[in-house]
């Protein structure tokens, strides 16, 4: 009988084990997802936002636009707040970390696929 | 019909077959031109150019901590080593020394950036030599060292770690054990894929002998990176020009670097392959005796004139980058010298006298990152002068240099 080379042995073990994989649009069970995943961008706390424009400043991919305040909006000092265009997004957390007062966050949210352009700017 | 009644020699003509810019066998866009005679390839042309996204230029007119994602993103499978290599230069164009912690934390995320690359190598020749089951096997334990750095970064592909001054995460205590776990595993996965890479005849018999760079070759071509290791070239700038936490990992005396004298692509496997478990126990070493302390220093971003060449080894072989600084929050000038480029030079000899089917392999060997090259500077040494020279400023200059100094006179 031929010797087994070092794979079939490998290739009979796995057949019984568990799949590697998940099937993930059905279940999200098993996806690990760590805790300080950097995701979709959010204004988390509004009323501590000052209208710096730091965020605008530091950020990689120009992907922060400072706006006025609409009328729905916390008023900020300056009058302008941060808006993501999230098309240009590289996720890099230099906007999160270099807020002086933690306004702007990267949640743990990783689906982030939309139809149109429009829909990827964030308020 | 025809009837053979007398022998005739049949020479077989000479086809130069273009493999690329876009080719099944390619992952990136490069273009192979292959003289074959027959199944032998006589002669083989390296054309590089088609992903030339202008970062060196864009880099000029960003701030120093824009650059960092900027230059990331240079490359997806090595961006760990881009971003810590700028931030090394940063910090040494500011004349700053970073926390202990942060050197620690920095080295190992490098470490881990080289393990899961070079499983991606291997799974990529296995690939190529049609050894499909083993390529899907190491990928999935590859996941393992991608998971890793997931915690710790918070991203599977773009760790950006790094900062001026440090690192921008800190490891917690609790992720310590689990990351250990994750070592252990991955140590024993790959001790198992070493031996299936020597001991398994699907592999073996596609890689030895095949693709031989010669140690004064690699020299003279100035090859890098397991390229060169693989062809007993003992250049390793972990080892030759150690930084942050590799004097302490090299104080131990425990690691060596890893050669090979078989000088072809089963001497490059076996460099990459040892060199991952080599890595592994590195990590474990980082881990186990990381220091306590701050993770980052304060750097102000306007930075002094400077000039520095930060060296470090990247999965693929030695990175260089070169930055001025000149007193604003932007740089001067910023040069990668990416290690593919390195070794390109090597890659036409190294193709020759092969077989044609062996071309995808020998292609691979290097583990070729095509976004990471696509730059020409010429300096003059004697009246420092720089140019930059586009592609076809460049062919004309070296045909008229061919035309001054034909081969029969050299």
């Amino acid at each position: 009988m031929p010797r087994l080379g070092k794979m079939q042995k490998e290739l009979l073990k796995s057949a019984q084990s568990k799949a590697a994989t998940v099937i993930y649009p059905f279940t999200k069970e098993g996806l690990n997802i760590p805790k300080g995943l950097r995701g979709r961008w959010t204004y988390a706390e509004p009323e501590k936002c000052t209208g710096c424009k730091i965020c605008e400043r530091v950020c990689p991919s120009g992907a922060i636009e400072m706006i006025e305040c609409r009328p729905e909006d916390f008023k900020t000092k300056t009058g302008f707040r941060p808006i993501c265009h999230f098309d240009r997004c590289v996720l890099c957390n230099q906007c999160a970390e270099s807020c002086p007062r933690n306004v702007i966050r990267l949640d743990a949210e990783f689906e982030m696929a939309f139809l149109s352009r429009d829909d990827m700017v964030i308020y | 019909m025809t009837s053979a009644n007398e022998r005739r020699v049949v020479i077989p003509p000479r086809v130069t077959i273009p493999i690329g810019p876009q080719h099944p066998a390619l992952k990136e866009p490069g273009m192979f031109k292959l003289t074959i005679e027959g199944e032998y390839i006589v002669d083989a042309e390296v054309n590089i150019g088609y992903n030339h996204r202008g970062v060196e230029k864009l880099a000029e007119s960003n701030s120093h901590i824009q650059n960092l994602y900027l230059l990331a993103r240079i490359c997806g499978i090595c961006s760990a080593t881009h971003n810590g290599n700028y931030a090394q230069a940063v910090e040494a164009a500011a004349e700053v020394e970073i926390p202990e912690r942060a050197k620690f934390i920095r080295t190992l995320v490098w470490e881990l950036d080289r393990i899961h690359s070079h499983i991606l190598w291997l799974g990529v020749a296995f690939h190529e030599v049609g050894f499909d089951t083993a390529f899907m096997y190491t990928w999935r334990d590859r996941e393992v060292a991608m998971d890793m750095l997931e915690n710790i970064s918070g991203n599977r592909v773009h760790h950006d770690m790094n900062t001026p001054g440090g690192v921008r995460r800190d490891i917690p205590d609790e992720l310590v054990p689990k990351l250990l776990r994750g070592l252990d595993k991955l140590e024993e996965r790959m001790i198992y894929y070493r031996d299936v890479a020597i001991h398994e005849k699907t592999f073996w018999d596609r890689v030895a002998d095949v693709g031989i760079l010669e140690t004064d070759v690699a020299k003279k071509t100035g090859a890098v990176g397991p390229t060169a290791r693989g062809s007993n070239v003992p250049v390793d700038v972990r080892f030759n020009d150690p930084t942050q936490a590799y004097y302490h990992l090299l104080d131990t005396g425990d690691f060596e670097m890893i050669l090979n004298d078989r000088c072809d692509v089963a001497g490059r496997s076996i460099v990459r392959v040892v060199e991952t478990i080599e890595s592994i126990k590195m990590s474990r070493w980082l881990l186990e005796n990381m220091p306590d302390g701050p993770i980052r220093e304060r750097v102000r971003p306007r930075i002094q004139p400077n000039e520095v060449l930060a060296r470090h080894e990247a999965p693929r072989g030695e990175l260089v980058h070169y930055l001025v600084t000149n007193g604003t929050d932007k740089p001067e000038r910023i040069k990668v010298r990416a290690p593919t480029h390195a070794n390109w030079v090597s890659m036409a000899h190294t193709l020759r006298g092969n077989y044609l089917a062996d071309a995808p392999i020998i292609l691979a060997a290097i583990d070729p990152c095509y976004s990471c090259t696509d730059r020409v500077v010429i300096v003059d040494a004697d009246d420092e002068t720089m140019e930059l020279v586009p592609l076809d400023v460049l062919r004309v200059k070296s045909n008229k240099w061919y035309k001054d100094h034909p081969r029969s006179e050299r």
